[in-house]
């Protein structure tokens, strides 16, 4: 154990107390949390920025607008449904085509309007919301995923997440659903996380259940190897994310869809740490050299240049 | 620099409470361990009523030294009441009176009470009391002959006539005679009175005893009741339950005669509760050696001037900060998970009452059948409130029906189930629900598990007599867990769950 201890140390690897005591705690003030809390906002402030964003059918805040649904729907055959402030991605509805009241879910599910309606009122109540109070649902977009993909997710959306500490991008995975996950794209919940080559954008060994693989479980692809199309343009979505919501410690989640490029899904202020055996290394390292940098680079695109130049993977970092 | 400041708290802290700890303990030489072999109590009386306008009196009986029981202190906490003492037979009666009472009363009568050794079971008298006269008539003084005949057949002399008398009562509902004469109520007082009228019909001095047993701790005792013979000049004591002369060691006697503990101007309407407590104190503590001005200051602010029973809430609150500390050490730095952030320090304090074993059954079956009636609701689509409320009703009526049971098979700490917090359980029940929907029964059971873990740890740290009674004389020793609490605000190392999360990565370097 104290061996364990000794090599998780030398190797940089952040613990939970200490990404909290550490790093969220001083860089990231309580007041911003709801621009990334409630993606609703998120999604306002990203647009406002004239960044890119699943579009926005409607919002329900309350349960006699469950009524308004097929009205919101506009004849749009496919959406999701999401809690504005979930999350670990639960309460997330993805339908894949419907009738006047027969929904298909990308699972195959089929649920009726009045399910779908007991649903959006469940998600009002805040029963997927952290801290459980009252929510919004939110109706948009059903991102179409690139066709790359198709060969290691199941069922749902892969996004590539990538935590920025002080508007640098320090680590990126992408985040593949397993059956386990349910088509979710969350590590806890039995996603896959692959590890991305900052300075490349390729895939390199991945992580799940927090061991590391190298196939995807269900389809038995390799997962690594990946060239992550619009690279470039995700990592300036990264580091332009800090200014978007002033968090210093905050994590992206960017989706590629097939027509429209990379759309930011969600920002994150507490991102999880398993994304360090994604990528085989420790986060602390990474952390020290972008402070020790803090300041130096004038405009998103020097920071991007600074990351993909230092953050180099199966390179010691210097 | 936060943590610099954090250290700073955090050793201030430390200094204080161990400060005030090390003034308390070498310089005035407070007992740092709980001292069983102290035969000091304290017995508190809380009496409380609704004044209406006008006058009011109320009395209780004083207790005066008795066989091997010395009354050292009293103290009478009424303002507002003028205390006098009246003279009652072979009692003395504390008076409290007031001209306008109005509004919620509540007066307090402590006293202290310490063991001398002497003999127990007899009360020497000055003088021999009168021959007594029974006052029974009719049926009732035909059933008492009936009874004192019985037993006189049974009997040589005194003692073994009282001894047949208590042996006939204790067959209430067999023996018509007794059953007439108790008038089918067989509380002990009845029978202790009903004993006291055949011994004056036999033509023996005779008289009911009550008072308290005198147990380590105890809250809202029962009040016992014996009687006493007069037998060769002096008063000696009987059991209702034994079959030998005399009294357990720890029965205190209180007042004589049988009457009531409370009377007052307002009758029916006065209501008393009583608290036995072992003084732990050393003698300087329980008042018996005068104390100097320091000393005195510092008891004044000591928890042990408060009433009894807030003392013993505050006995079982001031632990809660070591379950909450054993709680942090748990959930931040071994990273165990738990349902809500304090609910197993609440699950162990109930644990307090129920003891582990019995605790976690119930809470196992409680919030097993809880998760069963949330199944069946989920399936009804219930609104989230009302539903949150039906299983929080349905978890209410489990416990009663728990209660019903084990109290019908006589089991009685299935009595206790009562004492679990009812909102947490019903929160339990519906996290884990939503986190066997959303993360599968393994996740479910994992989280149940580690908190059932973690409030068994804090049930046994929180269970230690010897810290109970250190937090209690002590409770600057909160400033210490306080400082560490600090401290653990700014841990940064591994969690221990994480080196296994880590594995890989530390396996891979090679």
């Amino acid at each position: 154990m104290l061996k364990t201890l000794r090599e998780l140390r030398r190797r940089g690897i952040l613990g939970i107390n200490a990404r909290n005591a550490r790093y969220i705690l001083p860089s990231n003030a309580r007041k911003d949390y709801p621009a990334v809390d409630d993606k609703l906002q998120t999604k306002q402030i990203a647009a406002e920025a004239g960044l890119a964003v699943p579009e926005l059918y409607g919002v329900i805040r309350s349960n006699y607008e469950i009524k308004r649904l097929p009205e919101l729907l506009n004849g749009r055959d496919d959406f999701v449904i999401k809690p504005a402030q979930g999350s670990g991605g639960d309460g997330i509805l993805v339908v894949a085509s419907h009738s006047s009241d027969r929904f298909r879910l990308v699972s195959g599910e089929i649920m009726t309007l009045d399910e779908i309606g007991y649903h959006v009122h469940m998600i009002l109540a805040g029963i997927y919301s952290l801290g459980g109070q009252g929510d919004k649902a939110l109706l948009e977009y059903r991102v179409q995923f690139d066709p790359l993909f198709e060969k290691i997710a199941f069922q749902g959306v892969p996004d590539v997440r990538i935590i920025v500490y002080l508007g640098v991008p320090a680590m990126a995975m992408v985040r593949l659903p397993t059956r386990q996950s349910r088509g979710r794209a969350n590590l806890h919940q039995g996603a896959v996380g692959a590890g991305i080559d900052i300075a490349t954008g390729v895939t390199q060994s991945a992580v799940c259940n927090n061991r590391v693989v190298t196939e995807h479980p269900d389809t038995g692809n390799p997962v690594s190897g990946l060239q992550i199309p619009y690279w470039q343009e995700m990592l300036m979505l990264a580091a332009r994310s800090q200014q978007l919501t002033n968090l210093c410690y905050q994590g992206i989640d960017i989706v590629l869809d097939r027509d429209k490029g990379p759309l930011i899904l969600e920002l994150n202020a507490r991102p999880g740490l398993a994304i360090q055996i994604a990528n085989q290394a420790g986060l602390k390292p990474r952390y020290d050299i972008i402070e020790a940098h803090a300041g130096t680079h004038e405009g998103d695109a020097a920071r991007v240049a600074f990351a993909r130049e230092r953050f180099r993977a199966g390179r010691p970092i210097i | 620099m936060k943590n610099t400041h954090a250290y700073i708290l955090a050793t201030v802290l430390a200094v204080i409470g161990t400060a005030i700890f090390f003034y308390k303990w070498v310089g005035l030489g407070l007992p740092l361990t709980p001292n069983e072999s102290t035969e000091t109590w304290q017995i508190e009386s809380r009496i409380s009523f609704r004044g209406r306008m006008g006058p009011i009196k109320v009395t209780i009986p004083t207790p005066v030294e008795s066989g091997q029981y010395a009354v050292i202190d009293q103290i009478f906490v009424a303002r507002d009441y003028g205390l006098s003492t009246q003279l009652e037979g072979v009692n003395r009666r504390t008076v409290f009176a007031t001209r306008d009472a109005h509004g919620d009363q509540i007066l307090y009568a402590r006293f202290t009470v310490h063991k001398v050794p002497r003999g127990r079971n007899v009360s020497p008298t000055l003088e021999s009391p009168d021959q007594p006269e029974s006052s029974l008539a009719g049926a009732r003084r035909l059933a008492a002959q009936a009874v004192l005949d019985a037993a006189k057949a049974k009997s040589a002399d005194v003692t073994t006539l009282t001894l047949a008398i208590l042996e006939r009562f204790r067959r209430a509902g067999i023996d018509d005679s007794v059953d007439t004469l108790l008038a089918r109520r067989s509380e002990p007082l009845e029978i202790a009175r009903a004993a006291v009228e055949v011994m004056h019909l036999a033509g023996h001095p005779a008289r009911v005893v009550s008072g308290v047993r005198l147990v380590p701790q105890a809250r809202n005792v029962k009040f016992v009741h014996w009687i006493e013979v007069h037998i060769d000049d002096a008063w000696r004591s009987f059991s209702l339950k034994s079959n030998a002369p005399g009294i357990p060691e720890e029965y205190f006697p209180w007042w004589r005669g049988g009457a009531s503990f409370i009377q007052s101007s307002m009758p029916g309407e006065v209501e008393a509760t009583t608290t036995v407590a072992r003084a732990a104190e050393t003698t300087k503590w329980s008042g018996l050696v005068p104390v100097s001005f320091a000393e005195r200051r510092v008891l004044d602010f000591s928890l042990l001037t408060l009433p009894l029973d807030t003392q013993q809430v505050y006995r079982v609150i001031l632990m809660v900060p070591l379950g909450v500390l054993v709680l942090v050490l748990l959930r931040n730095v071994i990273g165990i998970v738990t349902f809500g952030t304090f609910m197993p320090v609440l699950i162990a304090l109930a644990f307090r009452e129920t003891t582990l074993l019995w605790g976690i059954v119930l809470f196992v079956v409680v919030v097993g059948a809880g998760l069963l009636v949330r199944v069946y609701l989920e399936y009804l689509k219930l609104l989230i409130v009302p539903r949150l409320a039906c299983v929080l009703i349905a978890v209410i009526l489990l416990m009663a029906l728990l209660s019903l049971l084990t109290n019908k098979l006589g089991i009685d700490r299935g009595l206790s189930v009562a004492l679990f917090p009812l909102v947490i359980i019903t929160m339990t029940i519906e996290r884990m629900s939503i986190i066997w929907d959303e993360n599968g029964p393994a996740a479910a059971f994992k989280q149940g598990l580690g908190s059932l873990a973690v409030a068994t740890v804090c049930y046994f740290a929180m269970s230690v007599q010897y810290v109970e009674h250190l937090l209690f004389f002590y409770p600057e020793i909160l400033l210490v867990l306080m400082a560490f609490t600090v401290l653990l605000g700014r841990y940064s190392g591994y969690r221990l769950t994480e080196l296994w999360r880590f594995r890989d990565l530390a396996k891979s370097a090679g």
